[in-house]
């Protein structure tokens, strides 16, 4: 009972942080110079006529609590709006977004968890030199997501091969890269840490296999390094600005950025709830991961 | 002691290196641009080649890598001071805690470059948003491990007893809490220099970063990708140095370590 | 000894979830990637990269070139603009209209051709010709400035229809460049029950993107392409192409390295040193004289010395930046509009001449104050400009201080509150007349808030003035007078840069970056 207690509270805490951060976006979409009139009729002066069209249109002209309690009531009735400039409906394309980065979050979170854990295997296991890992990761990691984006491009053109552009394939490569480089360190203090514990010297004066011990050892450290991964997804999920814009990969860093871009307010103000709201689902499923998983939590909380 | 040696010798040449630049070089970094010479590979005038825009890459280079560390190292003493005074306070006042804990976990996961766009196209672009941009991202992780050496000092034996003996919480929190985060904060800084200098590049990269003509080491990556197929000789000094200073830190972090576990055993 | 049972048999799961979830991923790429590989071979269309999404479906809010690229593939208007490659100057052509005639002043008469078919099956006719030229200058942000005269009243009293194919419009007052304003795509014709449809609002459905063009816009999907599809009852030759696929791809590099590799047909927006590397690898460079005149507005209320604004042009060495940084992909500016304009006049360009400068801004007391150079970021070309001028006016003694900005912040700055003293951008009008209206008093384009009497007397005289030579010459004046008295630093007109790769044979580029495909064949 006293989980489920710890569990309702942290999500009335969220569901509280989540209506603070609607009204912040409502707000602050306003404060962001230019709108789409100045979008629109780019370098010729506005028309006083068709900003206040546009202002009656997405409700402007309303006091601000008035338009946010329309805006929370129409999010909760799954009324989102629409683009204003394509008329799509924002529902619609913020879902086909979402599960683009959510493709690319899982695949690249699997994909890191399977080189960082092939890594550490070679490390502990058949000792590998540590340095020379350590410095070929920190160099992956230190060069940002961009600039492998731009090695990439150059690769392919070297050998002749398409870029294939819009697909999933040349984001993920490069987030993979960059993830195992920032996360190897992660897994790795995690791993040396459970090393350290006691269990470790036991089953070494037993006699185990240094296999078996290491598989021990990584059991051990699961929660931390889940959470680690688990946050790097979040922030995939919530936008790979850099490389989603670079080869065109339709997830939601590429929507915000054109969004942000053409002051496309009910866009931008979708992916804030869409992103707050995976955010703040993935922050729920850690603390419950580490309650579930880690005795030692669980135990702490009763 | 080797290595302990070695990054002493290193970190002061560099400070050396880069206060003398303006004496060093010939060249201004600003405005001297020159279309006679653009794209120049390395030469005994210009030793590492010209750019774009005909001015000397060396110079650039020097004037861009002083910049981007002093851009770092501000930022990262504005999280730490602004991360360790809410930290503290949020790890001693419950209320506090409540209302900051889940602003800093969202911080934490939302993505820094959206953080740096709304607030470039909001209040222009600059130095002080790339600041401003680098010290939030590593805002939450600074408050996060201040708070928790705060919980675990706090409920420490001597603290108790130094309460006992009427300490006021003013003392406590500069005496014990605080000295004790101190430590953690200064390796912590160290560690996050890779961080908050790949945070400049990436920035540069979507147009974000520092304006030009001022250069900066992620203005100069960005503008030597673009010219890379023309003009290599762009893109690798920058790129050698970002990799370098990487190295650097990371032997000086784990010296830094092994000094303080050292100090702790004495 | 059942607690590391448990601990072991938890590790095994792990070690399986993962292992499982590593084959599926690692099968999820390779079958999608050879569907690729497949969807890259077998295809029959033309795939073309454009530099940035397109940003309405609906012609008349149209305002970028991408928008009129993909756009005016599906419709046409009563009149085309043309280029005739070897006078090297832009003509206007009949399209949809068989003839016209005017009756007087006011009065024109038109006569469409027939057997004209919209892509819903209807034929075209005079109302809905009618329909589409009120809805243009009703809502068309473009179509308001081509439609309406100085002081905003509509050009047009009134379209009259007499049968299917014949209508007059009767002006308000005689306005010569009708014709030259007809021809622009933002006066596009659509049928007119879709124009009805959307009276205020915006044609947001791809059903109701009908035009007359040669080809029908069948999927767009947003940030990602836009496909046409060949249209068949076209009325004039079959295009030869039975798709088009338009890519959105705004990296530059990625673009480049696209049709390099093979995976687009043809590319446009190439950097020019990255034009020059592409020729060397064996593409096709296609390079012509464009629209776009790159200027650095100077704000005339705050520099108001128009010694100060010419020693500005004299300081600048604009062969140095048309030959070395664009890489003679451009052409140095000799009138304040392109020279591919009939009517164009050859003036006498600023020679670089730092010395006559400092003279001037000594006569004219000094500059003592930074000024501000604002710029977008949104072209990298542009950024560099930026440093360039700097430079160079530093040389002269006048500091410059560049304030970069995101596109529209930057253009709710230049434009809505002319908050600058100089800032870099590049109007490309669509005819003469067009282009010099941007210098007319309290103009919505005249960002520098550049006023003379008489350039706006001359250019109401050059609208009622019937005789082309004489037109002629009152443009010529307006672009002297304008030119002398520099409300801008004038500097060069970008090329249009086009790489195909090889095998691509027969496209026509006009310059509104508009590429024809009509005559595209591929091979290989």
């Amino acid at each position: 009972m006293p989980f489920l207690r710890a569990a309702g509270k942290k999500i009335l805490i969220y569901t509280l942080l989540f209506l603070i951060i609607v009204a912040f976006l409502h707000v602050s979409a306003r404060l962001i110079p230019g709108d789409p009139i100045t979008v629109i009729y780019g370098e010729i002066a506005e028309d006083a006529a068709a900003r206040y069209a546009l202002e009656r249109r997405l409700g402007l002209d309303k006091p601000v609590y008035m338009q946010l309690l329309m805006y929370i009531g129409n999010i909760l009735s799954g009324n989102w709006g629409k683009s204003i400039y394509t008329g799509e409906s924002v529902i619609s394309l913020i879902s086909r977004g979402f599960i683009s980065s959510l493709k690319l979050a899982l695949l690249s979170t699997v994909l890191v968890l399977a080189i960082c854990s092939l890594l550490l295997y070679a490390e502990f296991v058949h000792s590998l030199s540590s340095r020379a890992l350590q410095v070929a990761t920190s160099l992956l990691s230190s060069m940002p997501t961009a600039m492998w984006g731009a090695v990439l491009i150059l690769l392919l053109t070297w050998f002749k091969q398409p870029v294939i552009v819009g697909s999933i394939l040349p984001p993920l490569i490069v987030l993979t890269i960059v993830g195992a480089g920032l996360l190897y360190k992660v897994f790795r203090s995690a791993l040396e840490y459970s090393y350290q514990q006691p269990f470790v010297e036991t089953y070494v004066m037993m006699g185990y296999s240094r296999r078996y011990i290491f598989l021990r050892a990584l059991g051990y450290s699961v929660p931390t390094i889940l959470s680690a991964v688990m946050y790097r997804a979040g922030l995939i999920i919530a936008g790979a600005i850099v490389a989603e814009t670079m080869f065109m990969y339709p997830g939601m860093g590429f929507i915000f950025y054109t969004a942000l871009s053409s002051r496309d307010y009910p866009v931008l103000i979708g992916w804030g709830v869409a992103v707050s709201v995976t955010l703040i689902c993935i922050n729920l499923a850690v603390d419950l991961l580490h309650s579930v998983i880690d005795p030692r939590v669980a135990g702490s909380e009763q | 002691m080797n290595n302990r040696l070695a990054s002493v010798v290193v970190i002061s040449m560099l400070v050396l290196l880069l206060a003398l630049i303006d004496r060093l070089t010939p060249y201004r970094y600003d405005d001297e641009v020159n279309l006679d010479e653009r794209l120049l590979p390395p030469s005994p005038k210009h030793l590492l080649g010209t750019d774009s825009l005909g001015r000397d890459v060396l110079t650039r280079l020097l004037h861009g890598f002083r910049l981007s560390l002093a851009l770092s190292l501000l930022s990262i003493a504005l999280s730490a001071a602004v991360g360790s005074l809410i930290g503290i306070s949020s790890a001693l006042s419950k209320p506090i805690q409540i209302v900051v804990d889940p602003l800093f976990s969202f911080l934490y996961v939302v993505p820094s470059v959206i953080v740096a766009a709304v607030i470039a196209f909001t209040v222009g672009f600059g130095l002080h948003v790339v600041a401003i941009a680098i010290a939030l991202r590593l805002l939450p992780v600074f408050y996060r491990i201040v708070r928790t050496v705060a919980l675990t000092v706090a409920v420490q034996p001597y603290i108790e007893a130094a309460r006992a003996m009427g300490a006021s919480l003013l003392h406590i929190v500069l005496h014990y809490i605080g000295r004790e985060a101190m430590r953690t904060v200064a390796v912590l800084s160290i560690y996050s220099f890779p961080e908050a200098l790949s945070m400049e590049i990436s920035l540069s990269f979507i147009g974000l970063g520092v304006q030009p003509p001022t250069p900066s080491i992620g203005g100069m990556l960005a503008e030597g990708v673009r010219y890379v197929a023309v003009a290599p000789h762009i893109i690798l000094p920058p790129a050698v140095v970002v990799f370098a200073t990487i190295l650097v830190l990371d032997v000086v972090g784990e010296e830094i370590e092994k000094y303080r576990r050292e100090r702790t055993l004495i | 000894m059942q607690g590391t049972d448990s601990m072991s048999r938890r590790i095994v799961a792990v070690i399986i979830i993962i292992l499982a979830m590593v084959i599926g991923s690692s099968l999820y790429i390779t079958n999608w990637s050879s569907r690729l590989w497949r969807d890259l071979h077998s295809a029959k269309e033309l795939r073309i990269a454009i530099s940035t999404d397109i940003t309405t479906l609906d012609i008349n809010y149209a305002t970028s070139v991408t928008d009129f690229e993909v756009l005016g593939k599906v419709y046409e208007s009563l009149f085309r603009i043309d280029y005739d490659p070897v006078a090297k100057k832009l003509t206007y052509s009949k399209w949809l209209v068989e003839d016209y005639k005017p009756i007087n002043d006011t009065n024109w008469l038109f006569i469409l051709r027939s057997n004209i078919r919209f892509h819903n099956g209807e034929e075209l006719t005079a109302w809905d010709v009618k329909a589409s030229i009120e809805r243009s200058a009703a809502v068309s942000p473009i179509g308001k400035m081509l439609l309406r005269d100085a002081h905003g009243q509509p050009i047009i009293e009134s379209i009259i229809v007499y049968n299917r194919t014949a209508f007059i419009v009767r002006l308000k007052k005689p306005f010569v460049p009708l014709l030259e304003h007809l021809a622009h795509l933002a006066v596009a014709i659509m049928p007119r029950d879709v124009a009805e449809k959307y009276r205020d609002g915006r044609i947001d459905s791809v059903a109701d993107v009908v035009g007359t063009g040669p080809y029908r816009l069948v999927e767009y999907v947003r940030g990602q392409h836009v496909k046409l599809q060949r249209f068949n009852e076209y009325w004039r030759r079959e295009p030869r192409i039975e798709s088009v696929l338009y890519m959105i791809i705004t990296d530059p590099s990625t673009r480049a390295a696209a049709v390099e590799t093979g995976q687009v047909d043809i590319a446009v927006g190439i950097a020019p040193e990255m034009a020059i590397r592409l020729k060397e690898r064996g593409l096709q460079i296609h390079n012509e004289t464009g629209v776009r005149f790159v200027i650095a507005a100077i704000n005339v209320q705050k520099i108001s010395d128009v010694r100060i604004r010419q020693a500005m042009n004299y300081a600048v060495d604009r062969r140095a930046v048309v030959y070395r940084m664009m890489g003679g992909f451009a052409v140095v500016a000799q009138s304040i509009v392109s020279p591919i304009f009939p009517g164009h006049a050859q003036l006498e360009s600023y020679s670089y001449d730092p010395e006559r400068a400092r003279e001037l801004i000594e006569d004219a007391g000094g500059l003592n104050r930074t000024l501000t150079l604002v710029v977008s970021t949104r072209s990298p070309k542009d950024v560099e400009l930026a440093q360039v001028l700097q430079s160079y006016l530093s040389a002269v003694g006048i500091d410059v201080e560049i304030q970069t900005m995101e596109h529209t912040a930057f253009l709710k700055k230049v434009f809505t509150e002319h908050d600058f003293d100089l800032a870099i951008y590049g109007p490309s009008p669509s005819s003469l007349y067009y282009g010099l209206t941007y210098w007319r008093s309290g103009a919505a384009l005249n960002a520098p808030l550049y006023s003379n009497p008489e350039v706006d007397r001359l250019l109401d005289e050059a609208a009622r003035e019937g005789s082309r030579e004489r037109q002629y010459e009152l443009y010529r004046r307006v672009q002297e007078i304008v030119w002398h008295e520099c409300p801008a630093i004038w500097l060069y007109y970008e090329n249009i840069i086009v790489a195909t790769r090889p095998g691509i044979e027969g496209l026509k580029i006009l310059p509104f970056q508009m590429l024809i495909l009509d005559g595209v064949s591929v091979r290989g």
